[in-house]
């Protein structure tokens, strides 16, 4: 019998047509967990390097954990695994809701889909049987119409997950959205799934999940578990997280002068309090709404009242839209970035990318490097909210200036040009998320070392780093980003939503204790965090292969070479020498040489001998310099 | 024991479509953890927020134990509620259409009715819950 795991694994191939099962090999799942371990390592091997992410040749992996669908807390989350389109490297990409969970009552621990149908499909799994059916019917439809469309059709309790317009479009910041306002958001797996023509996947499982010890799972659940969440020392913040949701976090980057703010130029927004997580609270929510197996219901529904956008209806905003499509835009309406997240979500773009990218070109815009006749008649001013509304669906359409902000603002800043690439925001294409890191610059170590780019989720130091550390030396960061990114490894191999166990300090001892009794395992803490650095070395392995070292992992010139003004405070760039420092702290405690590189010794210290020979030929031969 | 639990009740707009109910459920009834075969479900229109869980309202005169054909439905005598004899149900679904609060379920794995018997005693799902959007209502 297998506990936690279902055992196999759904491989379809969209090319010719065919579905086969396969099990989940035992050795795989003891070296890499699960979720985006598990999923890593059948990319690298599946895949060969310098191919075109929007080829059949591209592969993508929906992957869940042992612990999903379990009664622990936050097993409901699913990851996309696939060759980036936005980096051309490495993606991991995670949504909640509850089709993880349905994935596994219909007997699968992931799907690997392959290669590139003739025409639009979506597929249609109901625990054995599994078919690829025409799409033509919903072809063109946007997110939310394609999910009630399948729900409709399919069995009752059926999970979806589907991309809108912006996917089919090949857009590269398009999302795989779930359960409508869950969002696989960064790196552009919906343009991949769009590549392969493949509209969504509709789930509906019968079939159940054994626990090795459910008695044991079940104590911890109402002592320990319940315990943090109601008395613990992180119950307040618990309370107020479920209350407000992400938007709480407004208070912490305003208060730290790190909320992006016309385009990162600013940490600071005037109109704060127009937007924040009280006013959201007040104005706007009606239901607080979970993922399966959550005890603490971060998912705001949010109505808009009244006004010009009255009806408008979102799971959401969360803080990064709030921030990236308000502060980031200087928009200080909070109708109005309800409205630009419903756009987001229906065509299926991501609101922090989109937010980013129409940050840069009102910047461009403001700087006289384009004109409205360049824009199409857009007036393309920070603040003009109906010019963000209509540039959302240019971009999702790729019409006109949106074609040019399709590929993300790296693309985006090398056509235009003309030093416009100093204030273009991201690492290895990936657009920065809303945390200037001008101000924690353990975030800027993260975002710079982060294998699909500048990313937020892989550790949140901001706090600790706040408390503990010199604000401007950048001793102490390479411990703490190693330290925080391990543990969040680890909840994503389980999977589990790293953000509850953040906030109710959920430790890697609880952790451990739930894996061990749904599996039957006998998992320590330090085997988890060596699984941790194993599958960090494998990611980084990765993108090595592709041609990327250390001279990829710096961080946009208006971080390294100006000053963040965050109302009367100046907060200095994150200059090459702190993060030249950084990095060689970092590397050191991962094993990996100068450039970046896993050396051999960490290799065979971490059990991925298998990758040596493709990695140290590289090391040694590509004639990379530092 | 002076009281006696005499059925469930669920709070809907308290309830945040977590879904815990279901799993516990199924973990303490089928030993497995599966929703499908929970006593208790929580249909989730996701779009609208909208929550709505179901359990068996224990009814003193029960429509399902009326329809039931083959008597795999009879009073327990301990409890005072209508329970399924998983012996003598065909799965034939007749109690399903009877049910005023559309609160038995047919378990897909089984094919036989499935309704929540308050797990003896100590009804499961009202312990885990953990907005206390479920409750046991005592005599």
């Amino acid at each position: 019998m297998v506990y936690g795991y279902a055992g196999t694994i759904l491989r379809v191939n969209l090319t010719v047509m065919s579905v086969r099962k396969q099990q989940l090999s035992p050795e795989l799942a003891r070296r890499f967990l699960g979720g985006l371990g598990v999923a890593a390592k059948i990319l690298f091997d599946e895949v060969a390097s310098n191919f075109d992410p929007l080829s059949p040749q591209n592969k993508m992996i929906f992957a869940t954990g042992p612990v999903t669908g379990c009664p622990v807390p936050g097993a409901n989350r699913f990851v996309i695994v696939t060759k980036s389109p936005e980096t051309g490297l490495f993606l991991d990409t995670y949504a909640g809701g509850h089709f993880a969970p349905e994935l596994k009552f219909a007997g699968y621990d992931a799907i690997i889909i392959e290669g590139r149908a003739k025409k639009p499909v979506y597929m249609k799994i109901a625990d054995d049987d599994v078919e690829i059916n025409d799409a033509l019917h919903i072809w063109g439809k946007d997110s939310w119409e394609a999910e009630t469309i399948l729900k409709n059709e399919s069995e009752k309790e059926a999970k979806v997950a589907v991309i809108g317009p912006a996917g089919e479009n090949l857009v590269s910041y398009a999302v795989v959205s779930t359960d409508y306002y869950h969002q696989c958001g960064r790196g552009g797996a919906g343009a991949v799934m769009g590549s392969k023509n493949l509209k969504g996947i509709v789930v509906s499982g019968t079939k159940g999940i054994y626990i090795f010890d459910s008695e044991k799972l079940l104590k911890h659940l109402k002592t320990e578990i319940e315990w943090k969440y109601t008395k613990g020392s992180c119950s307040q913040i618990v309370r107020e997280r479920v209350k407000y949701g992400t938007p709480l976090t407004m208070d912490f980057t305003q208060s730290l002068g790190i909320l992006p703010t016309k385009n990162f130029k600013y940490g600071w927004f005037e109109n704060y309090d127009k937007i924040n997580c009280y006013v959201m609270r007040e104005k706007l929510v009606v239901s607080d709404d979970a993922c399966y197996a959550c005890m603490a219901p971060c998912c705001k529904l949010s109505v808009v009242k009244d006004g010009p956008y009255a009806g408008a209806k979102v799971g959401g905003p969360e803080y990064e839209t709030l921030a990236m499509l308000g502060s980031n835009l200087a928009v200080g309406d909070i109708n109005a970035i309800v409205e630009a997240n419903v756009l987001c979500d229906r065509l299926g773009l991501d609101t922090i990318s989109c937010g980013n990218v129409i940050g840069f070109i009102m910047e461009c815009y403001e700087k006289g490097l384009l004109t409205k006749e360049d824009t199409g008649g857009l007036d393309l001013r920070f603040g003009n909210v109906d010019s963000v509304l209509q540039l959302i669906q240019k971009i999702a359409y790729k019409e006109g200036v949106g074609n040019l902000l399709a590929k993300g603002v790296r693309f985006a800043a090398q056509k235009i040009g003309r030093g416009s690439e100093k204030f273009a925001m991201h690492v290895k294409g990936l657009e920065y998320p809303a945390y200037d890191p001008r101000g924690s610059l353990a975030y800027a170590l993260l975002y710079a070392v982060t294998p699909r780019g500048a990313c937020h989720r892989r550790a949140w130091p901001i706090l600790v780093e706040a408390k503990k550390l010199k604000p401007l030396a950048p001793d102490g960061r390479a411990e703490l980003v190693k330290k925080l990114y391990d543990e969040r490894v680890i909840l994503h191999c389980g999977i589990v939503c790293d953000f509850t166990y953040a906030m109710a300090g959920i430790g890697l001892d609880d952790f451990a204790v739930m894996l061990n009794a749904v599996t039957g395992c006998d998992y320590t803490q330090a085997d988890l965090l060596k699984l941790a650095d194993r599958v960090v070395t494998l990611t980084r392995a990765y993108n090595v292969r592709e041609g990327k070292d250390r001279k990829d992992d710096y961080l946009s010139p208006r971080t390294s070479e100006e000053s963040l003004m965050a109302g009367s405070e100046s907060k200095p760039p994150v200059t090459r020498k702190v993060l030249d420092k950084m990095l060689d702290d970092y590397y050191n405690l991962r094993g990996w040489d100068k450039r970046g590189i896993p050396t051999r010794e960490t290799l065979e210290k971490l059990g991925l001998n298998d990758l040596e020979e493709e990695l140290v030929k590289l090391g040694e031969n590509d004639g990379h310099k530092d | 024991m002076a009281t006696k639990i005499k059925h469930i009740v669920i709070n809907k707009d308290v309830c945040t479509g977590c879904r815990y109910c279901e799993i516990i459920c199924s973990l303490t009834h089928e030993k497995i953890v599966n929703p499908k075969s929970s006593r208790i479900r929580v249909f989730y229109d996701t779009i609208n927020g909208v929550k709505n869980p179901i359990v068996c309202q224990q009814c003193t005169d029960p429509a399902c134990l009326k329809a039931c054909k083959p008597v795999a439905i009879t009073m327990d005598l301990r409890l005072g509620i209508p329970k399924v004899n998983p012996r003598k149900c065909v799965g034939c679904g007749s109690c399903i259409k009877a049910c005023p609060s559309k609160a038995i379920f047919l378990d897909p794995q089984k094919s036989i009715a499935i309704k929540c018997d308050l797990c003896g005693g100590d009804p499961q799902c009202v312990k885990f819950c953990m907005q206390h959007a479920i409750n046991a209502i005592v005599s």
